[in-house]
C-alpha cells in the first residue's frame, strides 16, 4: 500500500493531463475584450447612467443575439427573423403609447420586455426581475438617444468640417442636450377616455369607421388581405404585412386596451398611422376589430403569457 | 508464510456442488470469458469516451457539432445502452461462464452457442448504437435500442434490435439455466438464486419495456411502465447478477463462507419482492394516480431494510480480514461497491421523499446518483472480476500491477468528485427553478458544476484507458503467472 | 427439496408479475384503459395557426414536404373561411394530412435527436411550475398516440416544453436551431444544423432613395419568402413574382435578385410544427366519454 501510494504523486503525466482538461472545461469562462474605434462616434463615446450600465449586462445576455452588439439589429440570429429584428438607433418603435412619429416611454419598452411581441421572434421574459427589466429598458433607450445625437454628431461634423475630438472638445455637450430636449418635447402617454360598453349601434359605428379607413389594408374580413396589403413597405423599405385581426394575434397585446392604443398612436416606421377620430370612436373601432377575431376554441392566452402571470397562474 | 506453502485451494463454492468432473478447471471455457471481457472493456471506453464528449458539450465546446451521427443528443444514447448492453452484459456473461460451472460442477449448455451468443451480442449492441447514431433511437430511457419499424407502425426501417435483444436474452438464459436447473435438485447456492431469476427477468424486463409504452400504452400509464422498466432493469437484472457474483467470488477470494447463508436468502427475496414494486418512483408528482406513487415511495424505502441485511452479511464476512482490502485489489473493488451500494440506496430512500423529489428531481442530482449506481457499484464488481480473473484466464502476470492501482484510485476519485459536484449541483439547480430565477441564469449557475464534471470525468477515463493498456499487454506478455501471489493470507486465530 | 426449488421460483417471477400488475396493469386500468386513446388523426385535426405560418413564411420549403397541399387550399383561407372558390373541405382534409405527418415526423425527430433527454414534458405541482411553465400536467392531455413512448424526460437541461406551443414564433426556432446562442446567448443546447439545406431565394434591394434617407448600406436586401433547391426555379420565381407585382410597385422588379440562401428543410418544418403542437391540444368532453 505505502509503495502505492507513493506511486500515484510519483507518477505526475496523467495528473497533468487531467489538468490541462480542466483546463480545457474552463475556456468558456475567459474573458475577451474589444478595442474602442477612434475614427467615428460610437458607443464608446456614450455616457450611460447607472442604470443603463446595469441594463447593459442584461442586454448582453438576453438581447444582443437578435438586436446586435450596438443596438442595429443586426446581431447573428438576425438572417432567419421575419420580421428583423427592431433597429434600436433608427428611433423608430412601432409599439407605443405616446403620440404618432414620438419615441417611446421607458414604460412602453418595459412592457415588450416584459411581455414580448406576440407571434414574433421577440419572447417575452415573465421572470426576469423588475429591476433588470427596467435597466435593461433604460439602456435600450440609452441606444435610442445615442443614435439620435450620433446623427446629429455626423451631421455637424460633416457640415462643419471638424474631427470627432475637435467637436468633443467644443460644442458635444450643448449639442447632445438640445438634441435630447427636442427628442422628448412631446412624449407623453396619449389619453384614454372611459371605455364604453360594447354594443349594436357602436359596432355598427365602428364597422362604418373600419371600413372607411382600415380595410384598404386589412382587408374586409380582417384577414390583412386589402387591396394595397401587397405594395406596404416600412420606413426602410422592408415589406411589411397588415395585422391579421381574424388571427387573434396583436403583437403588443390583445385586451381591448391595447387594441386602442395602438389605433390612437399608430405604429411608428410603418405605414399604419394613428388613426383620427375622438376616444369614443377609436373604441367602437376598437370593439369591432376584436369582434373579427375568429375563435376556433383551441387559442386562449398561452399559459405562462403576460396576461395569466399578472392575473396568477392559470388553473 | 512464503506462497509456497499455501495449499492449492478447492475454490469450488457449490459447498456440496457436484464436482463430478476430474478437473473442474476443465469446464471453463476460458477463450469465451477473455472474448466477454474484451469486447466488455471496449464498450466501456467508447461509453465513456461518449460520456467525456457529451459533457463537453454542456461547455459549448462540443468537438463535432454539425456531424449529425456524432451529434451529442445521440451520442448519449450511446453512452447509457453500451454501458447496460456492451459492458454489463458483456462482463457478467463471461463472469458467469466462469462462476457457473464451477458453482453447478456442470458446463453450460454448449460452447458453440457460447460463441453464437458472443457474436450475435456483439453485433446487436453495435447495431444499435449505429441505428440511434443514425436517428432511429426509441424513445425509452435505458431501452432506446432500435425497435427498427417506424414509430407505431410495423413497417421495417431498421435493424430490428430490440426483437435480438431479447432472442439474445433468451439464449444467454438457455445457456445457464442448463446447468443451474440441474443443479435445483441440490440445495442451490444463493448465487444460483439470483442468477436465475437475473435471467429471467431480464427478459421479461426488457420485453416489457420495449413493447408497452411504444404499441400499448400512452401518456401517464406508458410512464409508469417506462419507469418500471428503468427500475427493473437495474433491480432485477443488473443487481441480481451483481450480488450472485459477488456471493460467488468474495467468499473464494476471502476463503471464507458466507457469514449467514438465511441473511443471504432472506436478502434475495426482500430483493425479489419489493425491487420491482419502485418502479413508479421515477415519475413521482406526475400524473400517474398518487396511489401508485405512495406505494412506489413506500416500497423504495422498504428496500433499505433489504440493503442493510446483505451489506450487514457481507461486512461481517470480511470481519477479521480488514487487511484484504490492502493486499488484494479485486476485493477493494467489491467493497468500494458495496459502500456505494449503500449509500445510493440510502440517497433512494430519502430522495424518493415526495419533500425532496420537489427539489431533485429534473436535476444533476439524478445523473449523479445513476452514476453511483452503474459505474460506483456494478462497474466496481466487474472490474474487480475481471481483475481478479484476467491473470488466471490469460495465465500471464500483470503487465503493471501498479497501473491497476491507478485504475483503481483514478475510477474512485473521479467518481467521487463526479457525484458531490452533481449532488451539490441538483440541490442548486432545483431551488433556482423553485425561486423562479430566470433560465439562462440556472444554466450560467450550472457551467462551474458541469466544468468539474468534466475534469472528474476525464479522470475516470483516463483511469479506464490505463487499465484497457494494462490488460492487453498483460494478454501480449508471456510471464507465468502463480495465482498464489494473489490470495489473501488467512488470519491465524 | 425439488418441488420447493420450483415453487420458489415460480414466486420470483410471481414478484415480477405482481410489480407489473400494481404498477403498471393498475395505474393504466384507472387511467389510459378508461378513456379511448386519441390518434395522431385526432390530435392533428386543429391545425396551428404557427403550421399555417410555415407555410406563409417557407412556401417553396413548404412545397417540397407537402406537395400541393398550399394548391388545395391557400394558406389565408384555412384558419378562417375567406369564401374562395373551390372545395373547402377537401383543402382542409389535406392540410389536416399534412399537419398530421409533420407531427409524426416531427415527434420522430424529437426522439432520434434525444431532445426529450434535456427537455421535460411534465408540468408538477411543486417547485412554482405552474407559474413558470403553466397549468400542471394531467394524464388526460397525454393520453394521444404522440405520447407513445411518452416523452416526460428525467432532466431539465432546458426548459419544460410541455405548453411550448405557440410561446415562440417559427422564425425564432429556425434561428435557434441553426445557432441556440444567437437567441438565448449562453445556451448549451447543441446546434442542429441538419435541419436545414442551401439553396437560392429571391431577395430586393432597397430603394436606393430610402437608403440615403435612412443612412443605411445601398446594397442591403430584403429576402421574399421562399427558398428553391436550384437556381433556375429561383429565376423562374423571380419572374412569376414581377408578373405579379402590382402596378404601383412595377419598379421594385429590376431591384429584384437571386441570391444563394440557407434555409429549413422539411425535417426542420416537422420538428417545429411538433413544437408548435405542444400544449394546444386538449382531450374533448366526448372523448372522455367513450
Amino acid at each position: 500500500m505505502t509503495t502505492q501510494g507513493r506511486a500515484l504523486w510519483r507518477t505526475t503525466p496523467i495528473l497533468g493531463l487531467t489538468c490541462a482538461m480542466a483546463a480545457l472545461g474552463m475556456l468558456p469562462f475567459v474573458p475577451f475584450a474589444s478595442e474602442p474605434s477612434e475614427e467615428a462616434f460610437t458607443l464608446e463615446h456614450w455616457e450611460l447612467d447607472d442604470s443603463a450600465t446595469r441594463g447593459a449586462a442584461v442586454y448582453a445576455q438576453y438581447c444582443i443575439g437578435c438586436h446586435g452588439p450596438t443596438g442595429l439589429g443586426n446581431g447573428d440570429a438576425a438572417e432567419f427573423l421575419d420580421p428583423k429584428p427592431r433597429n434600436f438607433q433608427s428611433g423608430n418603435f412601432k409599439f407605443r403609447s405616446t403620440p404618432s412619429g414620438e419615441l417611446p416611454l421607458l414604460a412602453d419598452i418595459e412592457h415588450v420586455v416584459r411581455c414580448g411581441l406576440e407571434g414574433s421572434a421577440m419572447r417575452r421574459f415573465p421572470l426576469l426581475p423588475d429591476s433588470q427589466v427596467r435597466d435593461v429598458s433604460r439602456y435600450v433607450q440609452s441606444l435610442v438617444e445615442f443614435g439620435l445625437v450620433r446623427r446629429e454628431v455626423e451631421y455637424v461634423m460633416d457640415d462643419d468640417d471638424l474631427t470627432l475630438a475637435e467637436l468633443l472638445e467644443g460644442d458635444y455637450e450643448e449639442l447632445r442636450e438640445e438634441t435630447l430636449v427636442d427628442a422628448y418635447e412631446y412624449v407623453w402617454r396619449v389619453g384614454m377616455d372611459e371605455r364604453p360598453e360594447v354594443d349594436e349601434d357602436g359596432l355598427a359605428f365602428g364597422r362604418e369607421l373600419y371600413e372607411a379607413q382600415c380595410a384598404a389594408c386589412h382587408g374586409a374580413t380582417g384577414r390583412g388581405e386589402g387591396a394595397s396589403a401587397n405594395a406596404l413597405r416600412d420606413y426602410k423599405d422592408a415589406e411589411i404585412r397588415p395585422r391579421d385581426f381574424t388571427s387573434g394575434v396583436f403583437r403588443a397585446g390583445s385586451r381591448a386596451e391595447d387594441v386602442f392604443i395602438r389605433l390612437k398612436s399608430g405604429l411608428n416606421g410603418t405605414p399604419m398611422p394613428a388613426v383620427s377620430g375622438t376616444d369614443e370612436e377609436l373604441w367602437h373601432l376598437t370593439h369591432y376589430i376584436l369582434s373579427l377575431v375568429v375563435d376556433d376554441g383551441g387559442r386562449g392566452p398561452h399559459p405562462t403569457s403576460c396576461a395569466c402571470i399578472e392575473e396568477g397562474p392559470a388553473r | 508464510m512464503t506462497t509456497a506453502d499455501i495449499p492449492l485451494p478447492d475454490d469450488a463454492a457449490g459447498d456440496d456442488g457436484a464436482v463430478e468432473s476430474a478437473n473442474i478447471g476443465d469446464l471453463v471455457h476460458k477463450r469465451l470469458i477473455k472474448a466477454h471481457f474484451t469486447f466488455a472493456v471496449v464498450f466501456l471506453l467508447t461509453s465513456m469516451t461518449a460520456g467525456f464528449l457529451v459533457s463537453l458539450n454542456f461547455l459549448n465546446h462540443y468537438p463535432f457539432p454539425d456531424v449529425p451521427w456524432l451529434s451529442s443528443g445521440r451520442l448519449r444514447f450511446l453512452h447509457t445502452n453500451e454501458i447496460a448492453y456492451g459492458f454489463l452484459v458483456n462482463a457478467f456473461v463471461g463472469a458467469m461462464y466462469y462462476a457457473v460451472p464451477r458453482m453447478t460442477g456442470r458446463p453450460v449448455a454448449s460452447l458453440k452457442l457460447g460463441w453464437f451468443i458472443f457474436f450475435v451480442w456483439q453485433i446487436i449492441v453495435f447495431s444499435a448504437s449505429v441505428g440511434q447514431a443514425l436517428g432511429f433511437a426509441q424513445g425509452v430511457e435505458w431501452g432506446e435500442t432500435p425497435t427498427g419499424f417506424r414509430p407505431g407502425s410495423f413497417d421495417l426501417q431498421y435493424i430490428p434490435v430490440d426483437l435480438l435483444v431479447a432472442v439474445g436474452a433468451l439464449l444467454v438464459a438457455f445457456q445457464f439455466l442448463m446447468p443451474l436447473a440441474k443443479a435445483f435438485n441440490k440445495r442451490l447456492y444463493v448465487t444460483g438464486w439470483y442468477l436465475t431469476s437475473g435471467l429471467i427477468w431480464l427478459i421479461l424486463t426488457y420485453v416489457m419495456g420495449n413493447v408497452l409504452p411504444e404499441w400499448g400504452m400512452p401518456g401517464a400509464s406508458g410512464a409508469a411502465t417506462a419507469g418500471l422498466f428503468i427500475h427493473d432493469l437495474v433491480g432485477l437484472f443488473v443487481t441480481p447478477m451483481g450480488w450472485g457474483l459477488m456471493y460467488f467470488f468474495v467468499p473464494i477470494i476471502l476463503r471464507t463462507p458466507m457469514w449467514s447463508h438465511a441473511l443471504s436468502v432472506i436478502g434475495f427475496w426482500a430483493l425479489a419482492f419489493f425491487y420491482p414494486l419502485n418502479g413508479v418512483h421515477h415519475f413521482l408528482l406526475s400524473s400517474i394516480p398518487m396511489s401508485v406513487q405512495y406505494g412506489a415511495v413506500i416500497s423504495t424505502m422498504a428496500v433499505e431494510i433489504v440493503v442493510t441485511t446483505v451489506v450487514v452479511n457481507f461486512f461481517a464476512t470480511m470481519w477479521g480480514q480488514g487487511h484484504a482490502l490492502r493486499s488484494n485489489l479485486p476485493i477493494r473493488w467489491f467493497y468500494t461497491g458495496m459502500v456505494f451500494y449503500f449509500i445510493t440506496c440510502l440517497q433512494c430512500a430519502f430522495h424518493t421523499s415526495l419533500t425532496m423529489q420537489a427539489i431533485i428531481h429534473f436535476t444533476d442530482w439524478v445523473p449523479g446518483h445513476a452514476h453511483l449506481v452503474m459505474l460506483g457499484v456494478f462497474a466496481f464488481w466487474n472490474f474487480g472480476i475481471i481483475t481478479w480473473l484476467w491473470p488466471r484466464l490469460t495465465g500471464n502476470e500483470w503487465h503493471s500491477r501498479r497501473l491497476n492501482h491507478w485504475h483503481y484510485w483514478l475510477t474512485l476519485i473521479g467518481l467521487v468528485i463526479m457525484f458531490v459536484d452533481l449532488l451539490a449541483a441538483g440541490v442548486i439547480h432545483g431551488n433556482m427553478l423553485r425561486d423562479l430565477v430566470p433560465w439562462m441564469v440556472i444554466v450560467e449557475a450550472m457551467k462551474p458544476y458541469w466544468g468539474v464534471r468534466t475534469f472528474a470525468g476525464g479522470m475516470i477515463l483516463i483511469g479506464q484507458i490505463l487499465w484497457a493498456y494494462n490488460l492487453w499487454k498483460t494478454a501480449r506478455t508471456p510471464k507465468p503467472y502463480d495465482y498464489r501471489v494473489d490470495l489473501v493470507a488467512q488470519e491465524v486465530n | 427439496m425439488d418441488r420447493i426449488q420450483s415453487i420458489l421460483s415460480v414466486a420470483g417471477v410471481g414478484c415480477f408479475a405482481l410489480a407489473f400488475v400494481l404498477s403498471a396493469v393498475y395505474p393504466w386500468a384507472i387511467t389510459s384503459g378508461t378513456v379511448t386513446e386519441a390518434t395522431i388523426a385526432e390530435v392533428a385535426e386543429r391545425i396551428t395557426p404557427e403550421f399555417v405560418d410555415l407555410a406563409e413564411r417557407y412556401p417553396a420549403e413548404f412545397d417540397r414536404a407537402h406537395p400541393g397541399v398550399r394548391e388545395a387550399l391557400t394558406p389565408q383561407s384555412v384558419l378562417a373561411d375567406l369564401g374562395g372558390s373551390g372545395d373547402r373541405e377537401a383543402g382542409l382534409a389535406a392540410w389536416r394530412e399534412a399537419h398530421a405527418k409533420s407531427l409524426r415526423r416531427g415527434r420522430d425527430i424529437y426522439v432520434a435527436e434525444g431532445c426529450w433527454h434535456c427537455h421535460s414534458q411534465y408540468v408538477r405541482p411543486v417547485s412554482n411550475e405552474d407559474i413558470r411553465f403553466g397549468p400542471v400536467s394531467t394524464w388526460l392531455q397525454d393520453n394521444n398516440a404522440l405520447q407513445r413512448p411518452v416523452m416526460w424526460g428525467t432532466r431539465r437541461v432546458g426548459p419544460d416544453l410541455t405548453y411550448e406551443g405557440g410561446l415562440r414564433s417559427n422564425d425564432w426556432h429556425a434561428a435557434h436551431f441553426w445557432e441556440p446562442r444567437n437567441v438565448s446567448p449562453g445556451s448549451v443546447m447543441p446546434r442542429f444544423r441538419w435541419f436545414f439545406e442551401e439553396g437560392f431565394r429571391l431577395s430586393r434591394t432597397i430603394d436606393p432613395s430610402i437608403a440615403e434617407r435612412t443612412g443605411l448600406a445601398p446594397e442591403t436586401e430584403y429576402p421574399i419568402a421562399g427558398v428553391y433547391l436550384t437556381q433556375a426555379d429561383a429565376e423562374a420565381a423571380r419572374q412569376r413574382h414581377i408578373d405579379a407585382l402590382p402596378s404601383a410597385l412595377r419598379a421594385e422588379g429590376e431591384r429584384l435578385n437571386v441570391t444563394p440562401a440557407r434555409t429549413l428543410n422539411s425535417d426542420g418544418l416537422s420538428l417545429i410544427a411538433y413544437l408548435q403542437w405542444l400544449g394546444t391540444w386538449q382531450p374533448t368532453a366526448t372523448s372522455q366519454e367513450d
